[in-house]
């Protein structure tokens, strides 16, 4: 469980909030196709690497 | 920033050896092999043949974009005459392509390199730091890529050439005997499943407008389609001149196990380590380009204001999902089933099908636009 959380904390979590900050910056541009597309990737990157990670982990 | 990134400069040869690089690094992988299973002693003909089909295609693709939409990409070409929709759809499909083939080449390229030479490394410290290198790479952008790909294809062609010469002890040519291998209609449908490794086709109708001199698409598109043929030919003749075809079917990395057999004497023999960098090179150029096409299109079907941001996730994704298949066979299945029997629809019939209806849904602002080039 311990190695799961780690992995979490330092591979997918950085990325999540990288691409978070990106499509909150683009919101602020007002470019709002660019913005939710940007937070989709994020959430789907998220999702399939915490899937893969605990898949490896367990 | 944005023009800076989006807008880079690239010479013609510069962007043929990147694209011949992605179409060559298929000797690493489990072409040879496919292609044994299917064209037995004649597969060596089966790039000749995808080449030349690939090459028509091509030809067809390029005449199209230069006299109805000259000066725009696949993306824009779909933006113009289907819409916003259109263009993001068109995005979404081209992006999902290169990450699954991204995933692909990852898979197959690190259980190589996990079978071969590292293999007590946990599967997962492997792709990291591999991919941590191919994000880098692709976030310095088009330039940074194309430029290290011009330097790599030449120690490329001398390391795959010097290979096939160095066995030239182990040569049997009475091993490509039968002539036509498994037969003309078996080796025509293996040289049409070939056109699945040309993706440089599909790729340059995204990135031609980054060449000093947008009119170069033609001679780089032939130019890079002819020297990883020759390369993918080359390979696959000596190695069936090696191997007899019963063994050369299975044999999960042909390129590895030619490399083992190099014996010229007691001080020129097991040169495999050599040809590994070789094969990081190659995987670490291919995947780079490949993430930052995804990047790319998908920044300009969603009008990112840059495509630099989206590169972590796509790597990231791309790692998930080449950590998908439980094992290498299936891995490899994904290749056997997919990648090589219908990649050709998305390499040809994709883009051809986007100008062809984008032609027809806008005549009257082609003709125009062509008036005005």
């Amino acid at each position: 469980m311990l190695k799961f959380i780690i992995s979490i904390l330092f591979i997918p979590l950085p990325v999540f909030i990288y691409t978070l900050s990106f499509a909150r910056w683009m919101h602020g541009r007002g470019q709002r196709v660019g913005a939710y597309s940007a937070g989709v990737l994020a959430v789907v990157t998220a999702v399939f690497a915490v899937v893969v990670l605990y898949r490896l982990s367990f | 920033m944005q023009m800076v990134q989006n807008k880079a400069r690239v010479g013609g040869k510069e962007l043929t050896a990147a694209m011949t690089l992605l179409v060559a690094s298929h000797t690493f992988l489990i072409y040879p092999q496919y292609a044994s299973r299917y064209g037995l002693e004649a597969s060596w003909m089966a790039p000749i043949e995808g080449a030349i089909v690939s090459l028509v295609l091509f030809l067809l693709l390029d005449a199209l974009i230069f006299r109805f939409f000259p000066g725009q990409d696949l993306i824009e070409i779909a933006q113009t005459a289907l819409g916003t929709f259109g263009g993001v759809l068109v995005a979404l499909l081209l992006a999902l392509y290169f990450l699954f083939v991204t995933a692909s080449v990852l898979r197959e390229f690190v259980e190589n390199v996990l079978t071969t030479v590292l293999p007590s490394t946990p599967i997962l410290v492997a792709t990291l730091l591999f991919m941590m290198a191919v994000g880098y790479f692709a976030y310095l952008g088009l330039e940074g890529i194309v430029r290290t790909a011009f330097f790599t294809l030449p120690i490329l062609l001398v390391g795959v050439l010097g290979l096939c010469l160095l066995t030239m002890n182990w040569w049997h040519p009475i091993l490509l005997f039968p002539i036509l291998g498994s037969g003309i209609p078996a080796l025509t449908l293996l040289g049409l499943r070939t056109c699945s490794l040309f993706t440089n086709v599909l790729l340059l109708s995204i990135i031609y407008k980054h060449a000093h001199d947008p009119h170069e698409l033609r001679r780089v598109g032939i130019n890079s389609t002819l020297l990883a043929a020759l390369v993918l030919s080359a390979f696959l003749l000596t190695y069936h001149m090696v191997f007899a075809e019963q063994s050369a079917v299975n044999i999960s990395f042909p390129f590895y196990q030619l490399a083992r057999l190099i014996y010229i004497g007691r001080f020129i023999q097991r040169m495999e380590s050599i040809f590994v960098f070789l094969w990081v090179a190659a995987a670490l150029i291919v995947m780079a380009v490949l993430i930052w096409g995804a990047a790319y299109v998908l920044s300009v079907g969603l009008r990112w204001s840059t495509f630099r941001p989206g590169v972590p996730a796509l790597t990231l994704l791309c790692l998930a999902v080449g950590l998908i298949p439980a094992s290498v066979t299936h891995a490899i299945q994904f290749d056997y089933r997919v990648f090589l029997p219908w990649g050709w629809t998305m390499n040809f019939v994709f883009p051809i099908l986007v100008v062809l209806v984008a032609r027809m849904r806008t005549p009257g602002r082609a003709h125009r636009r062509r008036r005005v080039a």
